[in-house]
């Protein structure tokens, strides 16, 4: 099964957020608990992480790109 | 809401941050309460998320002939100063108990940052494109969070009483030749930290609607032990 990563809903909703860095690269191994992806607003970082041991499905927001809360950003395939 | 008060004192940037994010492993896992981190470290440069080594003005030389550290981390925000006579805090809080976004917990950390210098007479006020607290045209507290599952950590710093020389060499929050300010500075007299620290826990206190009880960093790494054995 396939699982959506998005920008976390602590983010202010009328907020972007840039997607600073991703912390693994698609085909990598992932799971609950490790940063999965970094992202910033001028004063706060957030992480996003793996929502089920899996592995790194597709980058959709690339490094550098915006985007705002709840969007995807990025899909986890489960093992 | 009930949670842990602990000063680590004057404590290495890096040491005090480990059991941070120790900690935060284990609150973000459900075992443990709030916590608010106190610390002053030694002379160090830290660059945030949306940070640049080139708003680091001082050449590698400099820097170590002045004895100040440079450190790269997981906050928000750009560069900024760190060194003795300087309040760093860092609340543990989890945002879904207080029922407000990353956004609006950066603004309240603001709020007590202004409400903590009211206690001392020192009138601050936020600006809407440069997050902190400002006197005037100057710059006296700074905040830099991260959010981690709704986890909030790092948190701000505050200028009691120390040498600003540093700010100097270095663009902070990424403006060139920004004003920086101190409590010393404004009031022309020194300040205890103790009564900074006390001030700021009312306020937080207050803000947050939470009571903060003291404890030791004996007590605070036994919590832990205590966590890592029921996990």
């Amino acid at each position: 099964m396939d699982y959506d990563i998005s920008v976390p809903t602590t983010a202010d909703g009328s907020l972007e957020v840039k997607v600073n860095k991703w912390l693994f690269a698609v085909g990598d191994p992932v799971k609950p608990g490790i940063d999965l992806v970094e992202m910033t607003t001028e004063k706060i970082a957030l992480y996003a992480h793996a929502p089920v041991v899996g592995t790194l499905l597709e980058i959709v927001v690339k490094e550098g790109e915006m985007a705002k809360v709840g969007d995807v950003i990025g899909r986890v395939r489960g093992a | 809401m009930d949670g842990y008060w602990l000063d680590f004192g004057l404590m290495d940037y890096l040491p005090a941050f480990s059991l941070q994010e120790e900690y935060l492993k284990a609150r973000i896992e459900g075992r443990l309460p709030p916590l608010v981190l106190l610390q002053e470290c030694p002379r160090t440069f830290t660059i945030g998320r949306s940070g640049s080594w080139e708003n680091i003005l001082a050449s590698p030389v400099e820097l170590e002939r002045l004895g100040i550290e440079v450190l790269e981390v997981n906050r928000g925000g750009d560069v900024t100063y760190h060194g003795p006579g300087q309040l760093i805090a860092s609340p543990l809080f989890y945002l879904g108990d207080i029922g407000i976004n990353g956004n609006q917990y950066m603004h309240w950390m603001e709020d007590v940052l202004i409400g903590t210098l009211a206690k001392f007479g020192i009138e601050t006020h936020s600006r809407a494109e440069y997050p902190g607290a400002w006197h005037g045209d100057e710059k006296i507290g700074a905040v830099g969070i991260a959010v981690r599952h709704g986890y909030t950590f790092h948190g701000i710093s505050l200028n009691v009483s120390l040498d600003l020389s540093p700010f100097q060499l270095i663009n902070p929050c990424g403006m060139a030749a920004m004003p920086i300010t101190s409590i010393e500075k404004i009031l022309e007299r020194t300040i205890p930290m103790d009564q900074v620290k006390n001030h700021f826990r009312d306020t937080l206190e207050e803000r947050f609607k939470i009571t903060l009880r003291d404890e030791s960093l004996e007590g605070i790494r036994a919590h832990l032990n205590e966590a890592h054995t029921i996990g």
